[in-house]
């Protein structure tokens, strides 16, 4: 299986000599092709530390961690952003639509950021609109849709210039349940139709038991790691509920 | 402990603040420099009649002073207010942890003294250092040498500034406690999360629209070029709302209909990020209609404004030596007494012939010639011209030129005196009892009359037909006056004027040349009236110098003032307006950031919304001052011939200087804002 996403033993400190707060404490891990990795923990455990170096919003302070071929630690000004453009797809907790575009023009912006050619601009979109079922609200604006619409909206943008890996950030964090369990079943359709990886931070149990493999982080570091393998989606999330209780009260967090 | 957290408010701000202060120091040490005029005139050492004119120019500017200062008290309580709204949060925060109205109202008023005492000091200061400038300039236009450099300090224009701009600092203060006492705590605390709704418009009634605007600007012109500018009535009264109503539906309809035209053009839409560009600027322009027509309408009236003054100065000074040919005129006043039938009758004027006997005449006057000016009826200004030639004036002028009044004729051995008084004795050409002369120096018409001098249809005097006596029209002034104005006087032999109507006489004469002529100058004038018991008025070519001097100054002066007030009027209400977006556009461009867009695709977005968001009132101003100028110059232009071209130079380069600072200082601090701090 080819990995897509390879960490060595990344460490992230911040503050100064004397008060060092260690983030994220000497961890390594990888994520294969097609895979649909979430990574769990409770507020300040690290993950979006951890999420942020992997997206290259942030750096860490040593370690390697190569996507692909690219050692991405090593990658500086327009390399890092075309990197970012080509090869990374962001899911945000609030959305992060464009207030002034249209969907149709939020998705499309991403192609033509990634100067994609004309003519394959609008066959893309409606490939992935139709994939989110979010072809009805193309023309719409993202205040006249719906919360789990606007996510939709907001993944088929991440989706749709075909990266490497989907870094998804507490996506269901904003949704009721309805939209969150909705947006949940298109993740994992796309991770089987698409055969799009993905990478998720939650602290929600629920939300992670969609995925086929979850990374429990405590303090910085990984504290457990289980895989779905042929269990049911509600043994999983039982399995998870047992590794929360474990990890402790901060994360109760459940359903 | 709140006056310490004003001033921290302020210096953590002084970025965002950038434009407002630079406004504020520029407005404070303009209304100083202009209101300083009354110190640097004291400086200069200018003759009697110039001295009153400079003091009607500061009176004159006293008063500007008033309405500029409205205007500029509107300006900062505009963008006062802007800021403000900025700081929604931040005064949220204040209040959500206890602090109560009154002492949050206390910070912005503590904040308000501070950064007007700061701006006044600095305004003043550079107000002083360029009024020092300005000096030289004002020298310069009342044509007197600076021979030594004075400084130049008026106690005066420093209390009325700080009077002045102390009232609009209170205003501002009062209304930001009123703005403050309106908002409700929730409202500060979700102001940031309030989405705006963007407003789609049906396109066909956007197409509507933009018809409707273009036809209402078009009638507009059309009304313009029928001399509504001239006759300031219900016409001109209509063209202005015309005008104003039709540039307001433009920028109502202009940004959807762009918006249209574009999105079809796929290429240019769909490259890097200019759909998100274009929906930026239209969703803008949808809620700065209003502020976009304001502001291409004071550009309209800083261009018209500046290059208005800028010709009429010229007009009154270009050609002042050639309208003076001697030192003085006197001219017989007309009277008339009404008899018992109601018919008026002429009565016997000062006759010109014993004032010359009369020894305190002879002993200031070198020479003169008395020239009897003579009538004949069926005579008027369209006998002389071709009727082609007057559908083209016509046309041109419509109602500001009137054709239909009598030119005066005068004998041919008073034209011979009167050009060798004038040393013109080239301009001497012979004529015979079946021809005649024209003598003029107004340039728009002169051509005019050559070409009916080409058709050799001749004019009918006292029932004989008379020819041109040479192909050139004899060009010359007669009378002392500012500008050109002899529009033209025809010449016979003595032998047809003899049979004429003396209609008025006057005298033109040089004094003798080695006496103190700045008093002798005043002392005639009052001889000639007193002896005469008001029966004769005189112009002297040193009272026509200093009306000349003295209005341009007048023009020169308002012209700036004003021009400068409406600039920074319309730029800074432009800047704050984008840098008001700004936190909208921080989160914006964050988001086109994390999707991959590099520095230079942000950059480029955030230079060309900025620049669109300056140009487009621009445009539209300077489409309108385009038409303006035109007819504007046509009006002038009767009076003197003016250099076009120079004005609208330095009105461009003035605009462009003044707006384009704005627009860098904008782009600067908008960039400076999106940035991300990591």
């Amino acid at each position: 299986m080819e990995e897509i996403l390879k960490i060595e033993k990344i460490e992230k400190y911040y503050g100064n000599k004397g008060n060092i707060t260690k983030a994220v404490d000497n961890i390594s891990f990888s994520v294969n092709k097609g895979e649909f990795v979430s990574i769990m923990g409770a507020s300040g455990s690290g993950k979006t530390t951890l999420l942020n170096c992997i997206s290259t919003i942030d750096k860490v302070t040593t370690g390697n961690i190569y996507i692909g071929n690219d050692n991405i630690t090593k990658l500086k000004g327009n390399a890092l952003n075309k990197f970012r453009r080509e090869e990374l797809g962001f899911i945000f907790q609030d959305f992060n639509l464009l207030d002034t575009l249209t969907a149709y023009e939020n998705i499309a912006l991403a192609l033509t950021i990634n100067k994609e050619k004309i003519k394959n601009i609008e066959t893309k979109i409606y490939e992935v609109a139709k994939e989110l079922e979010i072809t009805d609200v193309l023309n719409k604006y993202p205040y006249q849709m719906s919360g789990g619409q606007r996510q939709r909206v907001a993944s088929a943008r991440a989706i749709v210039t075909k990266p490497k890996l989907i870094l998804a950030d507490e996506p269901t964090g904003a949704l009721d349940s309805k939209a969150s369990r909705m947006l949940l079943e298109k993740f994992v359709n796309l991770n089987d139709d698409l055969k799009a990886t993905i990478l998720m931070v939650t602290h929600d149990a629920f939300t992670a038991s969609y995925s086929d493999r979850i990374i429990f982080i405590k303090d910085g570091k990984i504290f457990n790691e289980i895989s779905k393998g042929n269990k049911s989606r509600k043994e999983f999330f039982e399995n998870i509920i047992e590794i929360v209780t474990l990890l402790g009260g901060d994360l109760n967090n459940v359903i | 402990m709140l006056s310490k957290l004003s001033i921290n408010n302020i210096k953590k701000s002084i970025k965002d603040y950038s434009i407002y202060f630079f406004t504020l120091i520029f407005a404070v040490s303009m209304f100083y420099m202009f209101n300083s005029l009354d110190a640097q005139n004291s400086m200069l050492h200018l003759n009697k009649s110039k001295m009153e004119i400079a003091a009607a120019l500061v009176m004159i500017l006293n008063y500007v002073s008033v309405f500029v200062s409205v205007i500029l008290g509107f300006l900062i309580v505009y963008s006062n207010n802007f800021l403000i709204k900025r700081r929604k949060k931040e005064i949220g925060l204040y209040l959500t942890l206890g602090m109560s109205k009154r002492k949050v109202s206390t910070i912005l008023v503590i904040e308000t003294i501070i950064i007007g005492i700061i701006s006044l000091i600095i305004g003043l200061i550079c107000g002083i250092g360029l009024s020092q400038f300005i000096s030289i300039f004002t020298a310069k236009l009342f044509e007197v040498d600076m021979n030594k450099f004075a400084f130049i300090f008026s106690t005066s224009a420093l209390y009325k500034t700080i009077v002045y701009f102390g009232i609009i600092f209170i205003l501002v203060m009062l209304f930001n406690i009123i703005t403050l006492s309106r908002y409700k705590l929730i409202d500060l605390l979700t102001a940031s999360r309030k989405n705006e709704k963007i407003k789609m418009r049906n396109k066909y009634l956007t197409f509507i629209t933009f018809i409707i605007s273009i036809c209402l600007i078009g009638y507009a012109y059309s009304l313009l070029f029928d001399d509504a500018l001239v006759v300031m009535n219900s016409k001109t009264l209509i063209m202005l709302i015309c005008g104003a109503l039709g540039t307001l539906l433009f920028f109502y309809s202009l940004a959807g209909f762009l918006l249209k035209i574009v999105e079809m053009l796929k290429p240019l839409y769909l490259k890097d990020l200019n759909m998100f560009t274009l929906k930026q600027i239209n969703s803008k322009i949808n809620t700065t209609v209003i502020s976009n027509t304001v502001i291409s309408l004071m550009l309209l009236l800083t261009i018209g404004i500046l290059s208005g003054s800028m010709s009429m100065a010229q007009a009154f000074n270009n050609d002042l030596k050639e309208n003076n040919l001697t030192d003085f005129t006197i001219r017989t006043n007309e009277s008339y007494q009404m008899d018992e039938n109601g018919d008026y009758i002429k009565l016997e004027s000062y006759n010109l012939n014993d004032l010359v006997k009369d020894d305190n005449f002879k002993n200031v006057v070198k020479n003169y010639v008395i020239l009897n000016k003579y009538v004949d009826q069926n005579i008027t200004i369209e006998k002389l011209l071709t009727k082609q030639d007057i559908d083209e004036l016509k046309k041109e002028y419509g109602d500001m030129l009137s054709l239909d009044g009598n030119v005066n004729i005068i004998s041919e051995s008073d034209y011979i005196e009167l050009m060798k008084l004038f040393n013109e004795e080239n301009k001497i050409f012979d004529i015979s009892d079946d021809q005649y002369l024209i003598l003029c120096n107004v340039d728009f018409i002169i051509d005019h009359y050559k070409n009916a001098y080409q058709n050799k249809t001749g004019i009918v005097i006292d029932n004989k037909k008379l020819l041109p006596a040479t192909d050139k029209i004899v060009n010359t002034a007669i009378e002392n006056y500012n500008a050109a104005g002899n529009e033209g006087l025809i010449v016979v032999t003595d032998e047809v004027a003899k049979n004429l109507e003396l209609s008025t006489t006057l005298m033109v004469g040089n004094y003798i040349s080695n006496m103190d002529i700045d008093n002798l100058d005043e002392t005639f004038m009052k001889y000639i009236y007193d002896e005469s018991e008001g029966n004769l008025s005189i112009r002297t070519k040193l009272t026509m110098e200093a009306s000349s001097v003295g209005f341009k100054a007048i023009v020169t002066f308002i012209g700036l003032y004003l021009g400068i007030t409406f600039a920074i009027s319309s730029a800074t209400v432009l800047a704050i307006g984008q840098l008001s977006e700004s936190s909208d556009n921080k989160d914006r461009f964050r988001v086109i950031r994390q999707i991959g867009a590099d520095n230079k695709m942000i950059k480029k977005a955030l230079f060309v919304q900025i620049a669109i968001a300056f140009m487009l009132p621009l445009l539209v101003g300077l489409f309108h001052s385009f038409f303006g100028l035109k007819e504007l110059n046509s009006i002038i232009g009767i009076m003197a011939n003016i250099d076009l071209t120079t004005n609208i130079i330095f009105t461009t380069l003035f605009i462009l200087i003044v707006y384009g600072g704005y627009f860098i200082i904008t782009y600067l601090c908008s960039k400076n804002i999106i940035k991300e701090n990591n």
